[in-house]
């Protein structure tokens, strides 16, 4: 009789174990925010932005301090919202670039800080940016040449 | 209605037409969008470089030009934004030393790009403007052909557009400054970082001399 309730116990043990474990992986591979850090939104114009997709790393120096959350079109450029870390002040001369790992890899934004006296707020917008360089058409003006 | 008695109750006199259009064209200049102020003066800048007249009097000619440029250019909204976080650190005299070191390193960039010009035409495409920033797109196209848009970041200071940055294909030049200075300020000194810009500016500025060759001995015949 003991030892029955002891083998129940154990199954209730491991298969709990077996839940926990499957909603965190869900959630780590599902990039779910639940209790993340705190985050506020800001947009960017771009001209191109090559193939970057909501999801991708917003970098300062390299260190991940947010994501991009959508790319939508306006006025035929790229409108790209950010969500960056609470507690990363962003001057209003802050530089959003499009860039990517490596020579073929992702495209990530990186955000290079400025030196003006006023932080962007929540929902601002970045006004300096640089966008995607084309690989394509570089390697094309190298290889059919300038006219 | 309203439109028609108040034209009736103007015409009184040619003293009130004429005011009006002082009015009115003080209010175009005023209002002269920031496509046609940054045209107006790369206009004047590529007027006095090739002004016959000037062409044996170098110093005179490049001494009208700075001018031209710096009175489209905002040196210090540039220098900040080239230097980036570490310009609030800054004493004032060190923003003003490092404004001014920096404004140098540009004209002379920028005089060498405006020296070499050889009648290469230049497209205004347009103009954007939101609040107190804008954009003015240009074009470039070189004898051969090939177009390189050039875009000019201005920021609106009492009615007048001002140059903040340059941006070339796509590529930022405050970006470009503000990347080299941040790795230069981590591993030496303010007063390192105004030498280093200060022999980079005195390099081009040799180097601009030596390619003129003919010019160096029209002046030596004077």
């Amino acid at each position: 009789m003991k030892k029955a309730f002891d083998l129940e116990l154990v199954v209730g043990i491991f298969v709990l174990a077996g839940i926990l474990c499957l909603a965190y992986l869900s959630i780590r591979l599902g990039d779910v925010n639940i209790l993340g850090k705190d985050t506020y939104e800001v947009y960017a114009i771009f001209s191109d932005v090559g193939d970057l997709r909501a999801g991708a790393p917003v970098v300062i120096a390299g260190v991940r301090v947010g994501k991009v959350t959508d790319i939508s079109l306006d006025n035929y450029r790229a409108r790209v919202v950010l969500s960056v870390e609470e507690g990363v002040a962003l001057q209003e001369d802050v530089i959003a670039s499009v860039k990517t790992q490596g020579l073929i890899g992702e495209k990530y934004v990186e955000l290079t800080p400025g030196g003006a006296p006023e932080n962007i707020g929540a929902g601002g917008r970045i006004r300096q940016t640089e966008p995607a360089v084309d690989l394509h058409s570089l390697i094309r003006k190298y290889a059919f040449g300038e006219i | 209605m309203r439109v028609h008695r108040k034209t009736s109750c103007v015409r009184p006199g040619p003293y009130v037409a004429g005011v009006a259009l002082v009015f009115a064209a003080a209010a175009t200049s005023l209002a002269a969008g920031a496509l046609e102020q940054v045209k107006a003066s790369t206009e004047e800048v590529l007027g006095i470089v090739q002004d016959p007249e000037l062409k044996d009097r170098e110093a005179e000619r490049e001494k009208r030009a700075c001018k031209a440029i710096d009175r489209r250019f905002d040196w210090r909204v540039m220098a900040r934004g080239a230097m980036g976080p570490e310009w609030r650190d800054l004493t004032p005299k060190q923003a003003d030393t490092f404004t001014h070191t920096f404004a140098d390193l540009i004209r002379a960039a920028y005089m060498d790009t405006v020296m070499s010009y050889s009648g290469e035409k230049i497209e205004y495409v347009a103009e954007r403007v939101d609040g107190k920033y804008g954009v003015v797109k240009t074009v470039l196209i070189t004898r051969k052909g090939t177009r390189i848009p050039v875009d000019y970041r201005v920021l609106k200071t009492d009615e007048k557009w001002l140059i903040y940055d340059v941006i070339v294909e796509g590529v930022s030049m405050v970006n470009n400054y503000r990347k080299q200075i941040s790795s230069i300020m981590i591993r030496s000194k303010f007063d390192e970082l105004i030498e280093k810009i200060k022999d980079k500016a005195e390099q081009r500025r040799k180097a601009r001399e030596e390619k003129k060759p003919d010019r160096g001995s029209r002046k030596e015949d004077k």
